[in-house]
Formats: structure tokens, C-alpha cells, sequence
């Protein structure tokens, strides 16, 4: 079967693998799409964090946003059968450390994650194989490319449930227009949020951010964030940030327009330290800042499966057999005009 | 009666008032300890920030870490009776504004706060006078130097609150040894934490701790303190960290020794901005941060009550009429105390 690796950084290449065999616990998938996440594109790039720190090597077998079909299963299998449409979690837990022991898998110590740290043998592949019970069979009502779109949408979901939203009293704001902040924007008001206030520096993306269900967008490129959400809540601030883009810069921003008691929630990688942090400020107001590294993804397949459409969030699909070239083109240019770019592998 | 003031910075001072007369809602309440806070000595100093911001001005009517009994009460005053003995909390509802009438006191947009911020007068005075809704009764058993305790011990319980500590699971870090630091080690062990590690700087407040019950006591002068909590831990990390030090410096081995899906949880204020914080690291092990204002008084006198003894933390018995003086020596030259407890006797 063919694959497409990160050889080494800036070049990604199709490679003839054999097509792996299911052990007894796991199933053999056959992948219908797969979206691009910025992670592939630093993995391809050299810039992710876990290309450096002595855990991942190249040639990396990368990709994790998909959508398949199971066509073959191990005989142990008992959780998905052939021909159920499946998504999967995002690592593979090793089941024998002390956190395995203790069920608190995502915490494993020497997990694999699909297609990034400690490489999973991941999705840019016509095949992968998956240990059964970390896959999840999705309804019919879902179609392939919002499959796709399940992974980075659960990340989004895993924030919007860390911040208690109350149905009819929450304002919520969410900083990035990326996928993730857009799907959580969009969960926010399926949750109820009284107001769902989303910033961004793209216009175009701030306009799929209303058709997604945001009550209003604010471009700080244009207006100050501060200013407007002090206004828009008569001067009470927001009761939830889910701080999407990360930028540290937008991070001294979300501290002063939280509410008294208000929660930050803090979903990506910021790549340096915040510095000065007015920490006695945010004691001032009684906030509480969480974080997200993980997936609700059963949230979000029900979610979805209720209605929320997160196909806006695809802007382009491109072919398997060109999305080698795309990517090394992406990352030469660091354009950043796609929300989501969705590999189709029909 | 006599009231100890802060006229102006570095002047606290007896001063004659006439004797408070409750209000229809308020009872008024014959002060018998007030233990001095941290907060009372920036107000002396003057460094105290609310007392530069514009909300807050001299002369200030200061204390809030009291114990008293009812002597008479209004009309309509609720929760309690005369001759019960009492202690308060920290920030009193206005009874007037929309959110008042409509009985959420906890969100009044006219707070004052016990002998501090907005000054409701304090509690360095013979009598004082509180809302009944905002006072607390205190079993007899439990005596006034307990019970004077209650109020700083009461953030502490609020901190251990919000660090969710799972019974014969959790292993806490608390960091510094004030009494707020003790009280929360202390706390952890009656929630039931598996294991308790302190760390500070002075040995006998760490001696204290440990006659408290803590397991674990850490001088960072002498030891490693991430290394040692990996130690204790296995590699794990502490589930929770209550920093009770107010020291900016300290943060940094805080959030290094978080467990994964840790949390930490803030007890003070810091004057200053954290200047780098190791915000990836923190994501990395989806930790959490949360931050104490508020008093759970009821859940400290539950534990007083299940015999949690806080009293070691008096390192100091003085008189009422001792207090402006040894306040001033304060100014010029901190004693190693954790807690110095002033004493009514001499009215009663």
C-alpha cells in the first residue's frame, strides 16, 4: 500500500509499505479522508517540540485526522465489526505502566500517538491498523469528511465542557479561528451559552465563525477586545474564554476581560513562557485556568449527530496522491488562508 | 470604649468611641482575641495596596481575626442569640443594593470588608458590631484562642476545598509556613490526603507542622523541593499544590512538581507579575490553577469540632493594651512568629 512519510524536515514522500496485519486485538482500516492539522505541518516542517526532545524520529509515519472503514478485525475483537465507519483516539497507550494500571490512560507514560510523539504508525496511508478499543463507530448520519473533522473538533468540545457553560447565563468568548476555535464556538452555543463571542485576525474566517453559530465577531486588528467586551457586558467582563489561537500575546487580553470568577480555558501550545503575568489580578477576580490536551470525543459525535454542522470548517480538499506536494508548498510559504484542508483518499 | 486605630502609617493608636448600638439586623459583640494577620501589619506599614488605590483611607479601624461573644442584637438580627460566642466573616453585604434585596448577599455590589478594604469597622476595639447573616456560631467547647484562629484557618479550608482531595489518594504540596501554610497541611491530613509534604524556610514553624501531622517537611535551603516530591511520589508529581507562601520565586517548583491533571491552587497575593510562565509545561500535564478568596468557616469549625487542634500556631499570648506598642517594635523588627494572639482578659 502506499504512504506518505515525513522523510525529514521539509520533505514528505510516498513510500510503498506492505499493508499491516491486524493482531488479535486490533482492526485493520481503510482511510477515506484525512484532514491537515498544523501539527502534520510542523512535524514536516522540524518545528514540533517532540522532533527535538529526543522522542520522535524521522522518517515519521504521520497523519491522525481521519475518517475510515474497518475491512478487517483481529480475532479478539469484540468492540467494532468490518464495515463500520470509525474515527479513532489520538494516542495508543501502552496498558502496563503504573497510569495504565490505573485506567488513567491519557496520562500513559509511554504512549504512541497516531501519527505525532513516539509515532503511531499514523493515517496518510491507504491502511493502518488500530487496537480496537480505542476506536470509536460513529452513526450513518455522519459523513467521511466531518468524520474528519471529529479529532480536532473533540479538542474544541474537550474546552467548551471545562468551562461549565450555564444554558441561557454564559458568555463565552473564544480567541482563534482555527478549527478548533471554530468548533468550539459553534459547541458553546449548541451547549446553550447565552452570547458566543469569537475573535480572529482573518475576515473570512470570522464570517464561517457567525455561520457556525457565534452571536458576534470581533477583529482586534480592528478594534480593541478589551474595549468591546467591556461594552458588550456592561462592564462585567466574559464568564469563559477558550483561548484557541495560540498566541501568548492574546493571553494578557483574556486575563482582563474575564469576569469576576470567570474561567480561562487553555487549549493549544504557545511555544514560550507567559511572561508577566498579572497573576494577582486573576486571584483578584477568583478565576480558574484549566487546560486541554485531550478529546471528548463522545461529546462530540453527539453533538454533531444532533445537528451541529462542522463542514463549514472544510475550505479545500485536495487528493492523497497531492497532498505531498501541498504540504511541503505550506510550509514553505506559511499560508494560513484554509481553516481545513481535507485529504480525500477515494 | 477603646478601639485600636491606624491613624497614619506607622501609627496605630488607642482611641475612645462610644459604644457601637446594633441595628435592626446586627448584633454587637464583646471581643475576647483577635489574632494579628499579615494584612493588619501592611496597614500599619502602610504598604497594604488598598490603602493606595483610593478605596480604602487612614484612619483605618483595622482587625478581622476575631472571637467574641453576643451581648444584645437587633430586632430583625438572624443566626444568632446573645451569649453565643461568635466569629465573622471577612467581607459584609451592603443589605441595600438589587442583589441584597433579592437575598444574594454573596454578590453585593457594596461590599466593605472587616477592617480592612473599605473598612467595616475592625475588630481591635472592645466591641464590634456585624449583620447577624454574616456571623457564625462556635460550639462552647471550642475555646476563643481557637476560635480567633478560625478566620485564617477558614482561607486555608477554602484552598484544601478547591484542591478536591481524593481520600487515601491525593498527595499535596503545600508551600510556605504561615499559618494559613500550617492550617492547610493540617486540613489536607482531615480530608484525608494519603500523604502531606510542607515546605518553608524556618525549622521550628516545619517542627510545627509536623506536630500537626503533616508527613513530609521540606527546607528548600536544604534540600531539592521538585526532587523531593518526585521522590515521594514515585515520579508522579504532587496531585495538588496549595501555595500559601505568597512568593512570586516559589511558583516555578510549584507547577514542576504538579502530577499529571494536577491542580494548583493559590493562597495569597503576590504584589508582583509572574514573569515567566511555563505555560506548554503547564497544558503538557493538563493541570489546572485556582485561586482562594473566600472563608469556609462552617467546614473549619467541623473540623475543630473532629478535633483537629490549630492552637499550635499561637507562638505568642499578648494584652489588648500591649498591642499598639509591640506592633510598632513589629515595624521596625519581625519576630519568627506564626501566629500572636491578642488578648481582652483585661476588659472581661
Amino acid at each position: 500500500m502506499k504512504a506518505m512519510v515525513a522523510k525529514e524536515p521539509g520533505v514528505a514522500e510516498y513510500i510503498e509499505v506492505p499493508t499491516p496485519v491486524p493482531a488479535d486485538d486490533q482492526a485493520l482500516l481503510k482511510i477515506h479522508r484525512n484532514g491537515i492539522c498544523a501539527t502534520d505541518l510542523e512535524i514536516l516542517s522540524g518545528a514540533a517540540g517532540f522532533m527535538h526532545d529526543g522522542s520522535t524520529s524521522y522518517p515519521v509515519r504521520f497523519g491522525h485526522e481521519y475518517s475510515a472503514e474497518v475491512v478487517a478485525v483481529g480475532k479478539d475483537v469484540t468492540e467494532v465489526k468490518v464495515g463500520d465507519h470509525v474515527i479513532g483516539e489520538g494516542g495508543v497507550p501502552c496498558k502496563h505502566c503504573p497510569e495504565c494500571l490505573a485506567g488513567n490512560y491519557n496520562a500513559c507514560r509511554n504512549i504512541m500517538g497516531v501519527g505525532t510523539l513516539r509515532t503511531w504508525p499514523g493515517s496518510y496511508a491507504e491502511y493502518m491498523v488500530m487496537p480496537a478499543d480505542c476506536l470509536y463507530v460513529l452513526p450513518d448520519s455522519i459523513s467521511h469528511d466531518v468524520a474528519s473533522l471529529l479529532e480536532p473538533a473533540a479538542i474544541g468540545m474537550n474546552g467548551v465542557n471545562k468551562a461549565d457553560i450555564v444554558p441561557g447565563e454564559t458568555i463565552v468568548l473564544v480567541t482563534g479561528v482555527g478549527a478548533i476555535g471554530l468548533a468550539a464556538a459553534a459547541f458553546a452555543k449548541h451547549r446553550g451559552a447565552k452570547k458566543v463571542i469569537v475573535s480572529g485576525r482573518t475576515p473570512y474566517k470570522l464570517e464561517l465563525a457567525k455561520k457556525m453559530g457565534a452571536d458576534m465577531v470581533v477583529n482586534p486588528k480592528e478594534e480593541d477586545l478589551v474595549d468591546v467586551l467591556m461594552k458588550e457586558t456592561d462592564g462585567h467582563g466574559v464568564d469563559c474564554i477558550i483561548e484557541c489561537s495560540g498566541s501568548v500575546a492574546v493571553l494578557d487580553d483574556c486575563v482582563e476581560v474575564l469576569a469576576k470568577q470567570g474561567k480561562l480555558i487553555l487549549i493549544s501550545l504557545y511555544g514560550k513562557k507567559y511572561t508577566n503575568f498579572d497573576i494577582d489580578a486573576f486571584i483578584f477576580k477568583e478565576a480558574d485556568m484549566r487546560t486541554v490536551m485531550f478529546h471528548d470525543t463522545l461529546d462530540t459525535i453527539k453533538a454533531v449527530d444532533e445537528g451541529v454542522d462542522l463542514s463549514p470548517l472544510i475550505t479545500r480538499h485536495i487528493r492523497f496522491d497531492e497532498a505531498a506536494e501541498f504540504m511541503m508548498d505550506l510550509i514553505k510559504q506559511e499560508r494560513k488562508e484554509n481553516v481545513k484542508v481535507m485529504v480525500d483518499f477515494d | 470604649m477603646k478601639a485600636l486605630i491606624v491613624k497614619e502609617p506607622g501609627q496605630p493608636e488607642y482611641t475612645e468611641f462610644p459604644k457601637p448600638v446594633p441595628k435592626d439586623d446586627e448584633a454587637l459583640i464583646k471581643i475576647y482575641r483577635n489574632g494579628i494577620c499579615a494584612t493588619d501589619m501592611e496597614i500599619v506599614s502602610g504598604i497594604a495596596s488598598f490603602m493606595h488605590d483610593g478605596t480604602t483611607s487612614y484612619p483605618v479601624r483595622f482587625g478581622h481575626e476575631y472571637s467574641g461573644i453576643v451581648e444584645a442584637v437587633g430586632k430583625d438580627c438572624v443566626n444568632v442569640k446573645v451569649g453565643d460566642k461568635v466569629v465573622g466573616e471577612g467581607v459584609i453585604s451592603c443589605g441595600k443594593c438589587e442583589n441584597c434585596l433579592k437575598g444574594d448577599y454573596k454578590n453585593c455590589l457594596d461590599t466593605k470588608c472587616v477592617g480592612t478594604l473599605k473598612t467595616w469597622p475592625g475588630s481591635y476595639a472592645e466591641y464590634m458590631v456585624l449583620p447577624g447573616r454574616h456571623l457564625h456560631v462556635v460550639p462552647e467547647n471550642i475555646s476563643h484562642d481557637e476560635a480567633a484562629l478560625i478566620e485564617p484557618c477558614a482561607i486555608a479550608m477554602t484552598g484544601v476545598n478547591k484542591a478536591k482531595i481524593v481520600p487515601g489518594e491525593s498527595v499535596c504540596l503545600v508551600t510556605g509556613v504561615g499559618a494559613i501554610g500550617i492550617a492547610a497541611a493540617a486540613f489536607c491530613k482531615w480530608r484525608g490526603a494519603k500523604k502531606v509534604i510542607i515546605s518553608g524556610r524556618t525549622q521550628y514553624k516545619l517542627d510545627i507542622a509536623k506536630a500537626m501531622g503533616v508527613d513530609v517537611c521540606c527546607n528548600p535551603r536544604e534540600q531539592d523541593l521538585v526532587e523531593l516530591v518526585m521522590k515521594e511520589t514515585d515520579g508522579h508529581g504532587a496531585d495538588c499544590v496549595i501555595e500559601c507562601s505568597g512568593n512570586i520565586s516559589v511558583l516555578d517548583d510549584c507547577m514542576a512538581s504538579l502530577a499529571h491533571r494536577g491542580k494548583i491552587v493559590i493562597v495569597g497575593l503576590y504584589g508582583k507579575p509572574y514573569e515567566k510562565f511555563d505555560i506548554d509545561g503547564f497544558l503538557f500535564k493538563e493541570c489546572s490553577l485556582d485561586v482562594v478568596v473566600d472563608h469556609a468557616i462552617p467546614d473549619v469549625i467541623q473540623a475543630l469540632k473532629d478535633g483537629i487542634d490549630v492552637t499550635p500556631l499561637i507562638t505568642r499570648h499578648i494584652k489588648f493594651s500591649e498591642c499598639g506598642d509591640f506592633m510598632k517594635q513589629l515595624l521596625k523588627e519581625k519576630t519568627s512568629d506564626i501566629k500572636v494572639m491578642v488578648d481582652y482578659d483585661e476588659f472581661c
